[in-house]
């Protein structure tokens, strides 16, 4: 046979691209077909805490002024991958405690060393058990009581013997359960729905769990997030540090007085509270835990000068609606017997940085004192 | 630009690249619209002014055409196809938000009336300046000087500010907070094949261009933003006679292509991530880490512009058009000479061509006196730092200049003075080989220092020197 005279019926470019066409589709279906966990691309694990990726930027995009941008990671596996709690299996003597929240609660603006699970962890507690008390930080900038569940969910399948959940009123608001890392986990919010009976304050498309979300072109997203996420570790650690902001000493959140305004996102009183918050998070949290103990703590928040007697605690909070949330919180812990400890006003307005919320390293420090002697009853007090 | 824009400039470049007839005002059209889609928005005192700054950009190229064209392509018989293309370009940008498409322009777009306006004014003035042709030397004498000076009141920090507000407040206009923000884009490039052509011209060198080849030159899109800059007369061959799109034609533009877009978005945009920056400088205090991110901006800053390079001539390509290489392994070469040869070639061609071959011919005529390594000092050194202050007026870029120049003429003389010792140790294939390698990574390190003074303002540069090289930090 003379293969010199066999011409191909297709021209050269129509057989690169058909050829690439090709090993594009092999890939994409054997991706789809071992499934890889994405996470395992991850170049940097054991982080005390959950990270986002901060990116380059200029100008507008700077919106830290720290030359950089960040952006959060809404996939849930990626951030337990890099995680601490997923790099070692829980030891026989290890009380597991794990902390969940918002931006307070990661630590925003201060270093990994000056938060609530890192001070504890330093304590060496023990319970009346003799097992050793070790603090995960599971907390993730917003505050969402549906993005709190979400992370609880998966956080289950590492055995906490419990659980701290600092909350706050805004949390349970319905605008706060529409926010990016609700939106982009639809198979979670499935399930809660479906198990758990979730409202649905948020309306997604049907999600469907196709060949074609695990092929590569179904996961870019989540391939895209984990190369980012590697790169700009790699910056932290140039840095050495996952904070790379600081605290801007004229912008004190809780230093200028409180304006009288009786607006509490939109309602005015008089307002029910079931027309701007929905708490049956909490009753989901509770089954969510099964035998862990849970402790639900309304975490602090910053008075402002004036507010005590205004009508309004702070910029977020006026009191008409405050005092009904914190009020309908205490019954529902009494009616259903759960733990729950009311931390709204235990810190002083010095010890608060550029928000409500968050906390300067010496109100951690008195934050973690409390939840360490929390911790200690509570443990002992667990069959 | 967003991969979503190359990919729109790819399928325009691929539909150009398939007309049968009429391919260059296919190009002129898309080139002006492009023109208007890639500029953002200019904040001048409070109003959004985007639209006029593209459209300056035409205006320059139109005039740059009446000063330029030669007599026998001057006719309004041989023109008006192209003036009709570009004025319906531009009111087509203008009516597009009619048709709900005024999220396609970073800007919004002013009332028909005004546009009419500033077309029948660029019409108005181009005829006025056919009307002067007797004193055509001394008009591209005085819009050289002109466009020279536009360069440098776009490029200095604030001075352009600074004018604004002293004419708005001698002529009582509001200038609502007084700010003054934008960026020309592709003024840079634009400027410099206008200068080439004026000057050209005035040597009669150029060869005579129709308007439309000369716009479609000035702003032909793939090249508009980020070079290379070509030279005219190469040009104006691809546009009359286009390469063929055959086998080799599209192989060659889709692995430019795609090489183009991985060294973009892949290699480039993960560098970013380590790179040298005003934070790095300030808060990297390790030796180790610092050289880090120097050598990832030296390779991060070489990926994102030969990247652009690879895109623009992959899309000039699908059109028939072979833009010239901007980029030869420039990192690879064993000493700095070799290096300005292989980095950004057009831009040191150009200079070349209109800097340093006149400046050199002019001092030898001018001075016997002068010796021979001052020569080279002056021409070098003078030379690099025009180079520096293209990239913008600042002190920065004056060291940076500095920095190339006098390694310039150190590597001419060292290697003046070293060439009989080298020549005779490298006597045999291995040594040879660990010259040239001993060269490249010496050559590589002096360039990615230097990038140092590129990327940060003066004050910052003394750390990160004293940290790279171990005498402070930690």
């Amino acid at each position: 046979m003379n293969l010199s005279a066999f011409r191909h019926p297709l021209p050269v470019p129509a057989r690169v691209l058909s050829k690439a066409l090709l090993l594009f589709l092999a890939a994409n279906l054997l991706f789809a077909w071992l499934r890889p966990p994405v996470g395992s691309l991850l170049l940097f694990r054991h982080a005390p805490r959950f990270p986002s990726i901060w990116e380059p930027a200029l100008g507008a995009e700077d919106e830290s002024g720290t030359g950089f941008r960040r952006v959060m990671i809404s996939d849930l596996g990626l951030l337990f991958h890099a995680h601490e709690i997923s790099s070692q299996p829980k030891a026989r003597d290890e009380y597991r405690v794990i902390l969940l929240g918002d931006s307070a609660g990661w630590g925003a603006y201060l270093l990994p060393e000056q938060t609530t699970s890192a001070l504890i962890n330093h304590m060496n507690l023990r319970t009346c058990a003799g097992k050793k008390v070790k603090v995960y930080n599971l907390s993730y900038p917003f505050l969402s009581a549906t993005k709190d569940l979400m992370i609880l969910s998966e956080a289950m399948k590492y055995e906490p013997d419990m659980i701290i959940w600092s909350f706050s009123l805004i949390g349970f608001t319905t605008e706060r359960q529409k926010i990016d890392f609700v939106a982009e986990n639809p198979a979670r919010l499935k399930y809660l729905k479906e198990t758990y009976g979730l409202k649905p304050e948020i309306r997604l498309a049907p999600h469907i769990d196709s060949f074609g979300n695990h092929t590569l072109i179904g996961r870019r997203r989540e391939l895209n997030l984990a190369l980012r996420l590697n790169f700009s570790e790699v910056m932290l650690r140039v840095l050495g540090t996952d904070e790379p902001r600081a605290v801007d000493d004229n912008a004190r959140a809780c230093r200028s007085p409180v304006m009288d305004n009786l607006d509490f996102r939109g309602f005015l009183p008089p307002a029910d509270l079931e027309t701007y918050a929905n708490l049956d998070g909490l009753k989901i949290a509770a089954r969510l835990a099964g035998n862990a103990r849970l402790i639900y703590v309304n975490e602090p928040t910053c008075i402002q000068p004036g507010g005590r007697t205004g009508v309004r605690y702070n910029v977020h909070y006026p009191h008409w609606a405050y005092d009904q949330y914190r009020l309908t919180l205490g019954e529902m812990a009494r009616e259903n017997g759960w733990t729950y400890v009311d931390l709204w006003d235990y810190l002083s307005s010095s010890e608060f940085s550029n928000s409500i919320f968050h906390r300067t390293p010496e109100g951690e420090q008195r934050l973690a004192q409390k939840f360490a002697e929390i911790i200690l009853e509570q443990s002992c007090s667990q069959p | 630009m967003s991969i979503i824009q190359i990919l729109v400039l790819t399928a325009l470049a691929l539909m150009i690249g398939l007309l049968r007839r009429g391919r260059l005002y296919g190009m002129l059209i898309a080139s002006v619209i492009v023109i208007y889609w890639l500029q953002p928005d200019v904040e001048l005192f409070g109003s959004n002014r985007g639209f006029w700054l593209a459209s300056a950009t035409l205006a320059l190229a139109v005039i740059g055409w009446f000063l330029t064209a030669a007599p026998e392509t001057r006719s309004w018989r041989q023109n008006w196809p192209a003036w009709a293309a570009i004025a319906g370009a531009v009111l087509l940008v203008d009516v597009s938000r009619y048709a709900g498409l005024e999220r396609l322009f970073g800007f919004v777009t002013p009332r028909l009336h005004l546009t009419v306006v500033f077309l029948a004014a660029l019409l108005l003035v181009g005829l006025a300046l056919n009307f002067l042709a007797s004193r055509r030397s001394l008009l591209l004498g005085l819009a050289g000087v002109g466009i020279i000076l536009l360069f440098v009141v776009i490029k200095a920090p604030g001075l352009l500010e600074w004018i604004l507000l002293k004419a708005a407040s001698r002529f009582g206009v509001d200038t609502d907070g007084g700010r003054v923000a934008f960026s020309w884009l592709g003024f840079s490039y634009i400027a410099f094949r206008l200068l080439h052509t004026f000057r050209d011209r005035q040597l009669g060198r150029l060869p005579a261009l129709t308007l439309a080849e000369y716009v479609t030159y000035a702003v032909f899109f793939p090249a508009f933003s980020a070079g290379p800059i070509d030279r005219a007369e190469r040009f104006v061959q691809d546009i009359r006679r286009p390469q063929p799109l055959d086998a080799d034609g599209w192989l060659f533009a889709g692995q430019r292509f795609f090489v183009g877009l991985f060294k973009k978005f892949v290699l480039a945009d993960a560098l970013a991530f380590l790179a040298l920056n005003q934070v790095f400088a300030v808060q990297v205090n390790q030796t180790g880490w610092m050289w880090l991110t120097v050598y990832a901006y030296a390779f991060q800053i070489y990926f994102d512009f030969s990247g652009y390079t690879d895109l623009a001539i992959a899309l000039g390509r699908l059109m028939g058009v072979r833009l010239p290489e901007n980029f030869a392994a420039p990192y690879l070469k064993p000493n700095l000479a070799q290096f300005w040869n292989s980095w950004h070639m057009t831009l040191t061609q150009w200079f070349r061509a209109y800097f340093f071959n006149p400046l050199t011919r002019a001092l030898r005529a001018s001075t016997s006196t002068l010796p021979v390594w001052l020569m080279i000092l002056i021409t070098q050194v003078s030379t690099m730092l025009l180079i520096g202050l293209w990239h913008g007026i600042a002190w920065n870029f004056v060291l940076w200049g500095l920095w190339h120049g006098i390694g310039l003429f150190i590597q001419n003389r060292w290697s003046e003075f070293v060439r009989p010792y080298a020549s005779r140790w490298a006597d045999s294939g291995w040594r040879q080989k660990a010259l040239y390698a001993l060269g490249v990574v010496l050559t590589f390190h002096y360039v990615a220092l230097g990038w140092v003074l590129f990327v940060l303002p003066v004050e910052a540069v003394p750390r990160v020197f004293g940290i790279l090289l171990g005498v402070a930090g930690r």
